[in-house]
């Protein structure tokens, strides 16, 4: 279980308090709000100048920039060498055929393009089995199916996920819970609806994405419909 | 410490840093390192770097302590890990004081060719987005489950080598684009300010006193 209370650090971070156990937790905010700098306080990368942190032993992330953790000269071995860090065994062919990466199992990683990258790398941090799951960013350079691939990979993994990221849709279609940041805060941690409904996205200036206003105009239809009806 | 260099309004001269630099070793090597010290101390802290320098040298001194101290004894160790210690400081507050761009201007005043004079420059950025890329390659191994230091130290220098390769080449094309220009907005003039003159008048006063005064009691007692 992950227990942030009352971080602070520099300018970045104020006063952040959070709890996360179960689901998908998304932190969405404008660039500069403080989102990477509080995965990197959780994944322990940077200590706090104030506040209590508490995580789970085994945190699993992938950063914003897939390409740093690679090492090996083909994909294939790179997720060999993943299974012997894992101290696991099991076929990396398998393994990028869920992921639908097997067509670069004997490509350099370095040659992969920015999307295929980050999936590899969000398998590869998958692959140790870490008891909470960190994703900046992680759908940048991602197409629409590889977006639902993930998608479908993060609902089956079971355990808790924390994803800093922009892209509203996907969070709509994955997260359970949002956090919101800006200027270092957390202005609201609440369910996805709950917030989505909030409005207060509109307040820091993101665009509600198109499903949530089309299930506005329909709740309203419906309301105005059942309203005409009765 | 770097990002400290490039983006702080505390800078020494080069030529005064130049001349500390070389002051510096002539009176360590005299056994005045006390007073190098306390120079570099003060300048450590003028610039903003101290805490950062601080931690860098218990990193070089703590070693060599060890080592000493299981070789030779307690006296011996302090005053060579003294002297270690004294030689890193001066070594990097002479290295840190100086604005790059005023570097680059005395190396093209002196005749050096401005193309290296422009590359020095660049090393400056170039070693500060290296540590960005240190610390990012770390904690993506982190990320992916290595947690012993020496298999990331093993595995570290790939990702580090192809971040190199990648980022030269934009490198390179910034060379190419700024430098040929007549106009070097690369370079700016360095002038003497007070900071300067402090740090001159106290290299001097020091070596004079040194120069004339071998038997005074105060330099012997401070002698290591």
């Amino acid at each position: 279980m992950l227990v942030l209370e009352n971080i602070w650090y520099k300018d970045i971070i104020r006063n952040v308090s959070l709890t996360h156990s179960k689901g998908i937790l998304a932190i969405i905010g404008p660039n500069g709000a403080g989102k990477t700098t509080l995965l990197k306080i959780i994944a322990g990368s940077i200590k706090p100048d104030k506040g209590v942190v508490k995580t789970p032993k085994r945190i699993g992330a992938s950063w914003q920039n897939p390409y740093y953790s690679f090492y090996r000269s083909t994909v294939r071995e790179e997720v060999e060498l993943a299974y012997k860090i894992a101290g696991k065994k099991g076929d990396p062919l398998e393994l990028l055929r869920a992921y639908g990466l097997e067509r670069l199992a004997d490509k350099s990683p370095y040659r992969i393009s920015m999307g295929e990258a980050r999936l590899l790398s969000i398998a590869l941090t998958l692959i140790w089995d870490p008891d909470l799951v960190l994703l900046d960013e992680p759908t940048t350079g991602l197409d629409y199916f590889e977006k639902g691939k993930l998608a479908s990979i993060l609902w089956g993994l079971g355990k808790p996920v924390i994803i800093a990221s922009h892209d509203l849709d996907f969070i709509l279609r994955v997260s359970d819970y949002v956090a919101v940041m800006h200027k270092g805060e957390i202005l609201v941690y609440d369910h996805v609806f709950n917030v989505f409904y909030s409005r207060i996205l509109e307040k820091i200036g993101f665009p509600l994405p198109p499903a949530v206003l089309v299930g506005e105009a329909l709740g309203r239809r419906i309301r105005c419909a059942e309203e005409c009806l009765s | 410490m770097l990002k400290n260099v490039l983006a702080s309004k505390h800078y020494v001269n080069p030529l005064v840093s130049m001349v500390y630099l070389v002051w510096s070793f002539y009176m360590i090597y005299s056994g005045m390192g006390f007073f190098v010290l306390v120079a570099s101390i003060a300048i450590s802290i003028y610039l903003g770097i101290a805490r950062k320098l601080t931690i860098l040298l218990l990193w070089v001194a703590l070693p060599s302590f060890l080592i000493l101290f299981l070789l030779y004894g307690l006296w011996d160790a302090a005053v060579t890990t003294l002297r270690i210690a004294t030689i890193a400081l001066a070594a990097t507050t002479a290295f840190a004081s100086p604005k790059p761009q005023h570097t680059a201007y005395m190396l093209y005043k002196i005749g050096v060719p401005p193309l290296i004079a422009y590359s020095h420059l660049y090393v400056y950025r170039f070693l500060q987005l290296l540590s960005y890329a240190l610390s990012e390659a770390i904690d993506a191994a982190h990320g992916r489950g290595v947690r012993s230091r020496f298999k990331i130290l093993m595995l570290l220098p790939i990702p580090l080598l192809v971040y190199t390769i990648n980022t030269s080449t934009y490198l390179a094309e910034a060379l190419y684009i700024k430098y040929p220009r007549r106009e070097k907005t690369w370079v700016d003039k360095p002038g003497f300010r007070l900071v300067d003159i402090l740090l001159v008048l106290y290299i001097l006063t020091i070596f004079i006193l040194y120069i004339l005064g071998h038997d005074l009691l105060v330099l012997k007692l401070l002698t290591y």
